[in-house]
């Protein structure tokens, strides 16, 4: 079955005929995690970098910003048997979009906010697809972890 | 004609600083003050071009990019040797990009080591008040990275 | 199988930095060994056997580029790999030195999965 991850969403799942699935992500960044002993799945899809730049949107919904969202996925994850030292993780997404061209535009925030993350955590980036201007969508079979990225009308493996 | 260091500098810096220590820089809204905790970091560099690149900023970015390149604390050295170490290493890395990208078609350059010291308010005024300077907002800590530099005859 | 891999860098943070993702990658290792230059290199290298220098080029007292020459010129350190992690910006260099015996080249400012691969790559231990 298909889950889809929506716009500042996370979803986790430990049935392996689930598919999760994520749409649109543009400056965006779609963080799939997935625990390979306990073949459980995550994934996250934000669109800011940090809950400090809104401390009430951040309590209505923590899965907007890279720091409060990677938490709830975390415990998403844990709480269906994954083991966060165990986590594979591969991300996608951080298009430069229209009138955000410049060197300091939100995508490439995005990108670092999750990089310091996930070092923090003591996670390396297995895969990723970053940057470019289309958006992208994004799927991780929770059988095996496996994902894929759909971009400009081609399909590639991450 | 543009100056190929106005082009290369913001890049090299945003590349040095979010690769190296996840810190994100905007440009700065506002004056670039000095900090209680200013520090200059200055570099030179002979060969094919010459110059210098130098960067003002504070103890505490410094300690900032030392904790986000380590992680928790757990190391023994004293919190401002950290900082200071991570400044110079910062300043490393990103003239070895700049020169990198300004330097590919003029030859070889050596790097000094990076020396710091504290920052005095006309030394920091000298840096910050540069029109060529590039004055940035990093994690909400202020930096200025100036680079001079002339190819030699 | 459990390896010495010694850390040659004046930046206190990056060895920690190089330590901590040995570390958290995993990698089997019997002692991580540091240095702040080339001349306290030398002198660990002749009271341990290390399996993997990375080494800087830019240190006070000794540099990378001296370092490599002594260690390529001993026969007792001439076959321990050696990989340059530096942000020296001169490609004829680092060719130079590859050429001469170095492994491998990390130009910083690196990620952490690109230095913990090259470590993996040379010392042989396949990526999970």
């Amino acid at each position: 079955m298909q889950i889809t991850v929506n716009i500042s969403d996370a979803r986790a799942s430990a049935n392996p005929q689930d598919v999760l699935a994520t749409y649109s992500l543009g400056s965006c960044i779609g963080v799939c995690v997935y625990d390979p002993v306990a073949k459980v799945a995550g994934m996250l899809h934000y669109q800011l970098p940090s809950a400090a730049l809104d401390a009430n949107r951040a309590h209505e919904n923590p899965c907007m910003f890279a720091d409060t969202g990677m938490q709830y996925l975390l415990a998403q994850v844990t709480a269906l048997g994954a083991q966060t030292k165990r986590l594979k993780v591969k991300i996608a997404g951080a298009a430069q979009m229209l009138n955000d061209g410049n060197l300091f535009n939100i995508g490439r925030r995005n990108h670092t906010a999750i990089r310091k993350l996930l070092w923090q955590h003591g996670l390396f980036v297995e895969g990723e697809q970053i940057g470019g201007t289309a958006p992208r969508t994004l799927y991780q079979n929770v059988a095996d972890g496996s994902v894929l990225i759909k971009s400009n009308g081609t399909t590639s493996n991450l | 004609m543009p100056d190929p260091i106005e082009e290369i500098l913001p890049d090299a810096t945003a590349e040095t600083l979010e690769l190296m220590a996840f810190v994100a820089p905007l440009p700065l809204e506002g004056p670039a003050r000095m900090p209680k905790d200013g520090l200059i970091v200055s570099l030179r560099f002979t060969g094919a071009a010459t110059g210098t690149i130098q960067l003002a900023s504070s103890a505490a970015f410094g300690g900032l990019l030392a904790d986000n390149m380590l992680g928790p604390d757990d190391a023994p050295t004293p919190a401002c040797q950290r900082g200071t170490d991570a400044l110079k290493e910062a300043l490393n890395v990103l003239s070895g990009t700049l020169l990198r990208h300004l330097c590919k078609d003029c030859g070889q350059v050596e790097m000094s080591l990076p020396e710091c010291v504290p920052a005095t308010p006309e030394s920091w005024a000298d840096i910050a008040d540069d029109e060529s300077a590039l004055v940035l907002d990093a994690d909400g800590f202020v930096l200025v990275v100036r680079a001079r530099y002339k190819e030699s005859a | 199988m459990a390896c010495t891999i010694l850390i040659v860098d004046d930046s206190a943070t990056t060895r920690a930095m190089i330590k901590r993702i040995i570390q958290v990658a995993g990698i089997p290792t019997e002692a991580l060994l540091e240095a702040p230059n080339g001349v306290a290199a030398l002198q660990l290298l002749r009271r341990h056997a290390v399996d993997l220098v990375l080494a800087d080029l830019h240190m006070p007292e000794m540099t990378g580029v001296e370092l490599t020459h002594q260690m390529l010129a001993d026969p007792a350190l001439a076959p321990i790999p050696i990989v340059i992690v530096s942000a020296d910006p001169n490609q004829e260099k680092i060719t130079a030195l590859q050429q001469q015996g170095v492994r491998g080249h990390l130009r910083k400012p690196f990620t952490p999965e690109a230095l913990r691969n090259l470590v993996h790559d040379i010392l042989g231990v396949v990526h999970a």
